[in-house]
Parts: C-alpha cells; sequence; structure tokens
C-alpha cells in the first residue's frame, strides 16, 4: 500500500512537473545560453562623438527604450504644432555618426525596419527605404 | 494542498501579478521622454496675396525656388511631375474678349479644406494657424484628397524623387500625395516662404488675415481681389489682386 502510494505520488509530481519544464524549456535555453555566453551577440552601438542634442543628458537606457517616443514628439510638435525645436531628426546623426552601427544594427537584430532615413538623411539613404514597404 | 489553500495562493499570486504588471507600466511611463509641452499658435490666420498686376508672366522665380527650398520632384515628365506651385493659364468664360492670364496656382490653404475632410487617416489638417499640410508619416497614399481638392494642386510621389538638392530639407518617399506647405517650417521660424522671399516683383504677400494690421489685409482691404472657385465654399485663403 505504501510502495503504491509513493508511486502514485511520483506519478502526479511528473505529471505536473513535466509540462511545466516543457513551458519553461525555451526561457531556460536561452537563460543557459546568457550564462555559458553561447547566445546572439548584443548588437553594438557605435559611442556617440559628443552630447548636443535633445537626447543629451537622458539616460542611455531611457533612450534605448523611448527613443521612438521622442522621435514622435518632436515630429508631432513640428508637424501638428508648429514648434521646431534645436533638433530634428537628422541631428541624430552628428553625434550618432554611423548610422550602420548606431540604429541599423538594432534594428536589424528585433527585425524593425523603420523608414526614417529614406526621407531625413541624403547622405545614407537607400533606395530600398522609403520605397512601398 | 486543500481547496482554500490552492484558491487562496492562486489569488494571491494573481494579486502580485497585476500589481507587477501596474508597477512596470509606471515605471514605463515616468521615465518615458517627457517633453515640454508647447501650445499651438492660435488666432492666427495665415493668407497669402498674389498680385497679378506685378506678376510677369514669363518669370518662374518662385517655382523653381519652392521646388529646391523643399526638394519637389521633377522627373521631366508629366506624369510623375509635383509642383507644390504652378503656373496655369486662366481665361474668363464670360468676356470672350480678354486674354489668358498666367496665374502662379498653389494649395488655397482652405478655411475648410475638402481635402482634410476626406483624409480617412487624418494625414492631411489644418493647423491652427490656417495652413494645410500632410503628415507624410502618417499619408497611406490613397489620394481622396487629390479627388477632392477643387484646385488640383496635390500631387502623389509615384517615383521617389530622384535629387535631392537640399540635404537639410526632407525629401517625401514613394507612396504618398504632398502639396504646398505655405514653407511652414520657414513660418515657424519667423521667415517668410521661399517663394515670397524670391519674387523679384514682389508680387507675393503672406501675413496673418485675422490681424487687420498686416500687409495682406491692407492689399486685401485696399484692393479688388477674387479667390478662386469662391462659390464652392472652402474659403481659400490665397487673395488674387487683378485677376
Amino acid at each position: 500500500m505504501s510502495a503504491s502510494g509513493a508511486e502514485g505520488g511520483r506519478t502526479r509530481i511528473a505529471v505536473v512537473v513535466v509540462p511545466i519544464v516543457l513551458v519553461l524549456l525555451p526561457i531556460l535555453v536561452s537563460l543557459g545560453g546568457s550564462v555559458l555566453g553561447t547566445e546572439a551577440a548584443e548588437p553594438f552601438l557605435a559611442v556617440p562623438v559628443e552630447g548636443v542634442g535633445d537626447c543629451d543628458g537622458r539616460d542611455v537606457a531611457e533612450m534605448r527604450f523611448h527613443h521612438m517616443d521622442l522621435l514622435k514628439r518632436i515630429r508631432d510638435q513640428a508637424l501638428r504644432h508648429g514648434v521646431r525645436g534645436d533638433t530634428q531628426i537628422r541631428d541624430c546623426l552628428r553625434c550618432h555618426a554611423d548610422r550602420e552601427k548606431f540604429c541599423d544594427r538594432c534594428h536589424d537584430a528585433v527585425d524593425l525596419h523603420p523608414d526614417c532615413w529614406g526621407c531625413h538623411d541624403p547622405t545614407t539613404a537607400h533606395e530600398e527605404e522609403g520605397g512601398g514597404r | 494542498m486543500n481547496r482554500r489553500g490552492f484558491l487562496t495562493a492562486s489569488g494571491g499570486a494573481l494579486l502580485a501579478g497585476g500589481a507587477c504588471a501596474l508597477g512596470i507600466s509606471e515605471v514605463t511611463r515616468t521615465i518615458s521622454p517627457l517633453g515640454h509641452d508647447i501650445q499651438p499658435k492660435t488666432g492666427i490666420r495665415r493668407g497669402m496675396v498674389i498680385d497679378l498686376r506685378k506678376c510677369e508672366s514669363g518669370c518662374d522665380a518662385c517655382l523653381k525656388t519652392c521646388r529646391k527650398e523643399n526638394n519637389v520632384a521633377f522627373h521631366g515628365d508629366k506624369r510623375w511631375d509635383i509642383h507644390w506651385i504652378r503656373k496655369v493659364s486662366i481665361r474668363s468664360r464670360t468676356r470672350a474678349s480678354t486674354s489668358a492670364k498666367d496665374v502662379p496656382l498653389l494649395c488655397n490653404h482652405c478655411d475648410n479644406p475638402p481635402c482634410a475632410q476626406v483624409c480617412p487617416v487624418r494625414a492631411t489638417y489644418k493647423r491652427a494657424d490656417g495652413v494645410v499640410i500632410v503628415d507624410h508619416h502618417r499619408c497611406i497614399g490613397c489620394r481622396y484628397c487629390m479627388v477632392a481638392c477643387p484646385y488640383g494642386v496635390r500631387f502623389f510621389n509615384y517615383k521617389e524623387n530622384p535629387d535631392w538638392v537640399t540635404p537639410e530639407r526632407p525629401r517625401r518617399s514613394h507612396g504618398v500625395v504632398e502639396s504646398c506647405t505655405l514653407c511652414a517650417h520657414r513660418l515657424d521660424e519667423g521667415r517668410d516662404p521661399a517663394c515670397v522671399e524670391v519674387c523679384p516683383h514682389g508680387a507675393l504677400t503672406v501675413g496673418d488675415l485675422n490681424d487687420p494690421d498686416s500687409e495682406v489685409s491692407h492689399l486685401i482691404a485696399s484692393n479688388s481681389t477674387k479667390r478662386l472657385r469662391e462659390d464652392l465654399g472652402t474659403e481659400p485663403k490665397i487673395y488674387y489682386i487683378g485677376l
């Protein structure tokens, strides 16, 4: 009786644990990868030359998560309210000179393709950008 | 674990999770870039007066400057060329004797802009100062506005602009509609539009129609002015003297 009870307990535990492990497997694998250093390389962002723009003085993490909000805000204020600050989107490239390293690496890593530069940067405008995407 | 214990534990976990989610959203909101909130200018109603008595028929200074200032596409093909300002020949239907007049035609920045009314995504809108512009980020290229505009001053980018003459100014991508912005970027800086600035004959004037002391108001008060298709009720804000 006691042996079969232990058997039933183990089965019950297995029934609970196995699905949990299956569900968590992707997370565990990625965690293990980051611990072992085998995960995909973090996109490297070029260090800006100097801070002059609106992002100056802002936290790096804040800019990383919210630069698009800031850009949209600048855009809406200029377009909708006619309030054009000193900073415009092309000014980003004054410090973050290498667009390839500063914008594209991250965007490529997360498979995002904003069309900013097709209209805003003549020097690095790509043919495919600003096109019929 | 009995049923009561299970329910208590799961309920507690749900509450904790919800609180965490709220906390995260709060943190995200607080660290998101809070720019300075600026109120749009109100009370201004910008308009233009074009004095056709001064405007010379062969002159195309304003056309060229506009193209350069705003990177307006020129492909050399009627189907794709874009004109923010162009010259059209207008002849009176009622008086057969009158000769055709070369008239600069641009967006009329109507008080009741039909283009803005039909835009399904609110990409075209009237600013607080009365200037009608297109938010090209938002334009989906449906071209309803081109159909709605009675003046035919809106153009569609069938192709990418091959030239980028003025790198400081943006260009428009393929697939959006564009028209004259009355050089809103210059107006916001307190400058006159490029065409007004360059006109060698001083035929163009831009100003506040609400201000009775502005130059445009004086011109309208002291001259006989006409607007294009006033009968449509669009209330255009481009006034012509000598039309």
